[in-house]
């Protein structure tokens, strides 16, 4: 069953519409402006959704109090109650590893080593202004899908850069700021901006201009793309090998405005929200908003990835709107003080409020016989486990919507089995389920996850 | 005997480089149970790398030729033959005599304690055997630190977001800053523009895209609008004191106006089209002015006579504001029978204006003021002197500015070949022609030679005039070189030593140097942090967003005296004035010193008065080294260790971090719990430097108050830092005086402003360039650090790839 169908925004544009209403009115309007149709003989398109929060969680309070099937019950008193809703569409499990995130000999700086390595599982090279590192998860899916979208990947986050102090221990920012990258050297930065993002997304296209109009702006901006790409490419020629990845890393920059400046002919889909107008004063409008145009782009087939970012590694944000004025970093080593416990919890529990917004959103969307969420991997993550000890093991890992074939509404323990697996080898699974061969991921990623 | 051979027990590994050749046995020596130096290297790195890795002080774990130079300095760290004299075996036993290494064993933990952690560690009488043995078969010598001829090749840097703002301000004199919607730079060095950092992603190049777009259509404004039309009817839509209406004219049946107000959606040329009718008598036909603001602009006749109309179009050019729009009826003729008979008038009749209405056009073309591009740039007229031949040579001028360099004949053939594209032919326009440019300017600044500093000058030799200028600009300006700067590279003036000079100082003295001092200073102070910090509202509520931006002030104008009176760099460790408005008098208790009664402006004061001297000193810096609740004195005094002594600590063991509250007196001063945590000997290592500088500052506040108590206790800010020779003092301004004085300072500064410069990390065999500069740096002014780097090999020479 399909309930969306395709319309064309220039017959009835949203915003022309707005502008006859007057623009103060907010629109319920999904039924009018409309998703792609997905047609019978196409299967839908899977996508891939990362919620990353800072500074690991208060793990006494985190997991099911059950194995086994997850219900209310069992979820009740933990982090992740406010999931309850999602019961049957949730995979938990307790035992997964980041190992490649761990000292190796490096020292500290677990921080920016964690969230690099978070989607990557390589360990980076520690180091303030060389970079090593290895492709994301989310970015072998970009490749695989990305030629279908008019953007392959979208980068949220809260935090640009500014995390008021210095970034982790000898490793340059880019570390502890990005969880998206391209290949070893090229950390992909975030929007931060939700009305940046949202005209990025939906506000390139002028309703009021003539189909002549747009073909000729059209015409002239892709008469100085290719002038500027016979220009790097000769540039290329001149300049040492390492140069070069940087200007192919240019290159693939004007390619991708290329590829978006053909595939603005067809965008005709709407954004459920009206353009915002900067920034929330607070981190949960902030973040919600981030996460509804990212939910808007996967609805309207813009893109199918998208990583968000509540906060950079170890941020020391003060969530004084939940009464809580230290640092979250400060808080998180929590040195098992009691009060402080209590503190990371109630933040726990409010970060995991927003991951149910994700799902709620998602799962608003109908699609097929189900909705977005069956198509989506959600995947909920931090950088440690316990924030006191830095721990990369048993991770915080929550599963949302689909992971490959796995059955879900499973809550699963490895820790007392030997049975501790690589977080690389889930990635290995979502890599298989999206038709990629790949059989190693990481620093140490051998088989696709089966349980 | 230790390190008597024992049969059996062939030695593994690897012969030592230098050690006598497989088939060239030393008698005695086949068979050796003693450790190599790299076995005892490994063995003791896992314990000891954590605080002597990569980076941090004494790195001799950070490799094998590290390690290995403790055996040559003459400093009996390693002595061969003579474990007993050797400092290192005296530390890990913990009966080391000397005044220097202090801090080890940490807090005297015998190194047998550490190693029961390790089993794989090598023993106290391995270690001594491997010393007592290193006589005896003559380690290799280990190869010097030497100093590198030719400097590093950095990476080829793209503009920073600093940089982007600031060039598109000096070349295009834009009044856009599309730089702020770039992603945040990532920093190293406390710096934004650290080459190999500035990587390229998709959403930055669609980033620069737009603002190239944006950036074009401001610079080549585009005179087309679409045109609309407005009819005034004059019986409806007009005014006047005479006539009436008649049907559908109105009837002007004397002289007189008619007329309207009309608002122009924009400034232009604006087509105005007259539909008249007359009744006419006399001698002559119908004359009538058009009015414009009360102005006649321009008089017209018609013959026309009811039912006929005249249809008279004229253009004007219209400001966007309201206009009176009208028409005057100037020749009024009313001749009697009876005056006629008295001759008074040529013929009986009565000469009348009929209006029927005003159409106006427009906008024809819109009429903006030249952009600053226009006035800079397009110095031709496309019109008189041909097409092309002024594209060009607008492209040439504004291409080598944004390039950096002269673009080559092929490259202006392409732009001019983009931009004629948009050019019809046939029928060329002067409008078409600027949406040539405008795809031209658009080009220019999204292509890979205005985003990229390129360097092509071969590896290990001088640069090109044109790279070395625009390192300069990118050094002294945070920019792209100007006009002078490249006029002088084409003179060949940057090849010599005294042209070199004579633009170094004209760039220093132009205003954009304030960049320097600014950018170099404020980052390396951490103010741009300043922005991102909440201070609890509750604890700090005095710190408001005005407060916030007094703190920031002061230290851009203490910075800007350091650069105007061209003072060494090294005296804001203790400077001895300050600039503070009245808020900042208040809240550091300098109100006498100030005195309100003469305005509330920034007003220089001498320190130190109140507990204040130096920049260490000022609200600002004590807030970004604080928490969002309280002080940290361990945050304070690692960043003087980091940041002023290049002795960076050691970061904590993950388990440690941060300030323990249970487990610890709650009712214990920041300083006694800091104490009481350093009784375990983990963390007193490395924290007796840091916090004894740290305690200093609790004087201050979380945002920079002066007090004398923490709660109850009374703050004690003396301290001893075991430097060589041990530097004691009594509170903060006798240790920033101290600090002033101490020779790691000078270096340390020398080397943060050289990575400023070059927008990357120094190499270990670099640090013979670091000592020639500071031999050229005259008491550490930023000018004449500034002037030593720029001529430096550092700056002057491409890198070679090691």
């Amino acid at each position: 069953m399909i309930i969306k169908t395709k319309k064309s925004s220039r017959s009835l544009s949203r915003r022309a519409v707005l502008r006859g209403l007057g623009a103060s009115l907010t629109l319920p309007w999904l039924e009018t402006f409309n998703a792609p149709a997905w047609g019978q003989s196409m299967s839908l398109p899977k996508r891939f959704f990362t919620y990353y929060t800072p500074n690991g969680y208060n793990m006494s309070q985190f997991w099911p109090s059950q194995v086994g099937a997850i219900t209310t019950e069992s979820l009740q008193g933990t982090a992740l109650s406010a999931l309850a809703p999602y019961a049957q569409k949730l995979l938990l499990i307790n035992g997964l590893n980041n190992h490649p995130a761990t000292s190796q000999g490096d020292g500290p700086g677990d921080h920016a080593r964690g969230t690099s390595t978070s989607l990557s599982c390589v360990h980076p090279l520690k180091s303030a202004d060389e970079l090593s590192l290895g492709t994301s998860v989310d970015q072998y899916l970009a490749t695989i899908w990305g030629n279908e979208t008019s953007i392959a990947s979208l980068e949220l986050g809260c935090e640009g850069g500014g995390n008021a102090g210095s970034c982790d221990s000898g490793y340059s920012c880019a570390y502890s700021r990005n969880i998206a990258w391209s290949d070893a050297q090229t950390p992909l930065p975030k929007e931060v901006n939700p009305r940046l993002l949202f005209n990025r997304l939906f506000g390139t296209l002028d309703p009021n201009q003539s189909p002549e109009a747009i073909a000729e702006r059209q015409r002239r901006r892709q008469s100085v793309l290719d002038f500027v790409l016979a220009d790097a490419q000769q540039l290329r020629t001149q300049v040492s090998v390492s140069d070069q990845h940087r200007v192919d890393s240019f290159l693939t920059g004007i390619r991708d405005v290329e590829r978006r400046l053909q595939s603005q002919e067809e965008a005709q889909c709407q954004a459920d929200s009206e353009m915002p107008l900067g920034v929330p004063e607070t981190r949960e409008a902030h973040a919600e908003l981030l996460i509804d145009l990212a939910i808007s782009a996967f609805r309207c087939d813009l893109t199918r990835v998208a990583t968000f970012m509540l906060g950079n590694g170890g941020s020391n944000i003060a969530y004084t709107n939940l009464g809580i004025s230290e640092g979250h970093h400060a808080l998180s080593h929590h040195q098992n003080d009691p009060i402080k416990l209590a503190q990371l919890a109630t933040i726990d529990i409010w970060q995991m409020n927003i991951f149910a917004h994700i799902l709620q959103g998602l799962s608003e969307i109908e699609e097929g016989d189900g909705t977005l969420l069956d198509q989506c991997t959600v995947l909920g993550l931090s950088e440690v486990a316990d924030g006191n000890a830095h721990r990369h093991y048993e991770l915080p890992v929550v599963l949302a919507g689909r992971v490959g074939d796995l059955s879900m509404g499973r809550y699963l323990d490895l820790t007392s089995t030997n049975t501790q697996t690589p977080i690389a080898n889930l990635y290995l699974k979502i890599l298989n389920d999206a038709g990629s061969s790949l059989s190693v991921f990481g620093d140490d990623g051998t088989s696709p996850l089966n349980l | 005997m230790a390190g008597e051979p024992i049969a059996g027990e062939p030695m593994a590994g690897e012969p030592m480089a230098g050690e006598p050749m497989a088939g060239e046995p030393m008698a005695g020596e086949m068979i050796d149970t003693s450790l190599t130096t790299e076995e005892v290297y490994e063995g003791l790195r896992p314990i000891c790398s954590a605080c002597h890795s990569a980076g941090l002080s004494l790195p001799a774990f950070a490799s094998l030729a590290d390690f290995n130079r403790l055996i040559v300095t003459n400093q009996q760290w390693i002595v061969p033959g003579e474990p007993d004299q050797s400092a290192l075996l005296n530390l890990l036993l913990g009966t080391y005599a000397g005044s220097i290494y202090t801090q080890m064993p940490p807090s005297g933990a015998p190194y047998a304690l550490l190693i029961n952690e390790d089993p794989s560690a090598p023993s106290i009488d391995e270690i001594r055997t491997w010393i007592e043995q290193l006589e005896i078969t003559g380690e290799p010598e280990p190869e010097p630190i030497t100093c590198a001829n030719t400097p590093l090749k950095g990476a080829m840097a793209r503009l920073s977001k600093e940089e982007y703002r600031n060039t598109i301000r000096d070349i295009l004199g834009s009044h856009l800053d599309p730089s702020a919607d770039f992603p945040s730079e990532n920093e190293s060095y406390g710096f934004s523009h650290i080459s190999t950092l500035l990587t390229l992603s998709p959403l930055l190049i669609e980033k620069y895209d737009l603002a190239a777009i944006a950036l074009a259509e401001e610079a080549v404004p585009k005179h087309t609008r679409p045109l609309e039309t407005f009819v005034l009817e004059a019986e409806n839509d007009l005014s006047s004191t005479v006539g009436a209406a008649s049907g559908e004219y109105w009837n002007l049946w004397s002289n007189g106006l008619i007329s309207t107000f009309f608002n122009p959606p924009e400034a232009g040329r604006y087509e105005i089209t007259m539909a008249v009718s007359g009744g006419q008598a006399g001698p002559d036909p119908v004359r009538f002015a058009l009015v414009i603001d009360g102005q006649d602009v321009e008089v017209f006749e018609s013959r026309a006579q009811r039912p006929d109309r005249d249809q008279i179009t004229t253009t004007v050019n219209l400001v966007s504001s309201e206009h009176e729009i009208g028409i005057r009826f100037l020749n009024d003729y009313y001749c009697t029978q009876e005056r006629f008979d008295l001759g008074e008038c040529a013929g009986v009749g009565d000469r009348n204006l009929l209006v029927d209405r005003l159409v106006i056009t427009g906008p024809q073309s819109v009429i903006i003021p030249p952009s600053n591009f226009e006035l800079r740039y397009l110095d031709c007229d496309p019109e008189q002197e041909g097409f092309e031949p002024c594209a060009r040579s607008i492209l040439t001028r504004f291409g080598r500015l944004a390039w950096r360099r002269p673009l080559s004949m092929d490259e202006l053939n392409r732009l001019w070949a983009l931009m004629n594209a948009e050019v019809s032919a046939d029928a060329p326009t002067l409008n078409q022609w600027r949406d040539g440019l405008r795809q031209a300017v658009h080009a220019i600044l999204l292509s890979s030679h205005f985003i990229f500093r390129v360097e092509l000058s071969p590896e290990g030799t001088s640069l090109n005039g044109y790279e070395r200028a625009s390192r300069l600009a990118a050094f002294i300006w945070r920019s792209s070189p100007d006009e002078a700067l490249l006029n002088a590279v084409a003179q060949g003036d940057l090849d010599t030593l005294s042209g070199q000079s004579a633009q170094i100082e004209r760039m220093l003295s132009d205003p954009k140097a304030q960049a320097l001092i600014q950018d170099f200073g404020g980052r390396f102070m951490q103010l741009h942090h300043l922005d991102d910090l909440e201070p609890d509202y509750q604890i700090f509520p005095q710190f408001t967003p005005s407060l916030r931006a007094s703190m920031k002030q002061e230290m851009r104008l203490a910075l800007q005296s350091i650069m105007v009176e061209e003072r060494s760099l090294l005296d804001l460790v203790n400077l001895d004035f300050t600039w503070i408005n009245q808020e900042l008098a208040l809240f550091y208790g300098l109100e006498d010193a100030y005195n309100s009664a003469s305005g509330d402006e920034y007003r220089r004061i001498s320190l130190p008065q109140a507990g204040r001297k130096g920049l260490l000193t000022q609200g600002a810096w004590l807030t970004v080294t604080s928490h969002p609740t309280r002080t940290s004195p361990v945050l304070r005094g690692k960043w003087v260790l980091e940041n002023l002594l290049c002795t960076p600590p050691p970061p904590p063991p993950p388990s440690v971090e941060g300030l323990p509250e249970s487990g610890v007196d709650q009712n214990a001063s920041v300083r006694e719990r800091l104490e009481q945590h350093r009784a375990d000997p983990a963390c007193a290592a490395c924290h007796t430097q840091m916090d004894s500088i740290g305690f200093a500052f609790e004087s201050f506040s979380g945002i920079g108050e002066f007090r004398l108590v923490d709660g109850n206790d009374v703050i004690d800010p003396s301290g001893i830092l075991t430097l060589d020779p041990p530097l004691s003092f009594e509170n903060s301004v006798d240790l920033v005086d101290g600090l002033r004085n101490e020779p790691a300072l000078s270096r340390c500064v020398t080397e943060r402003m050289i990575i400023y410069a070059l927008g990357r990390g120094l190499a270990d065999n670099e640090h013979c360039f670091v000592d020639q500069i500071m031999t050229q740096a005259d008491q550490y002014s930023l000018q004449s650090l500034a002037r030593a780097i720029a001529g430096s090999v550092l700056m002057t020479q491409q890198g070679e790839t090691r």
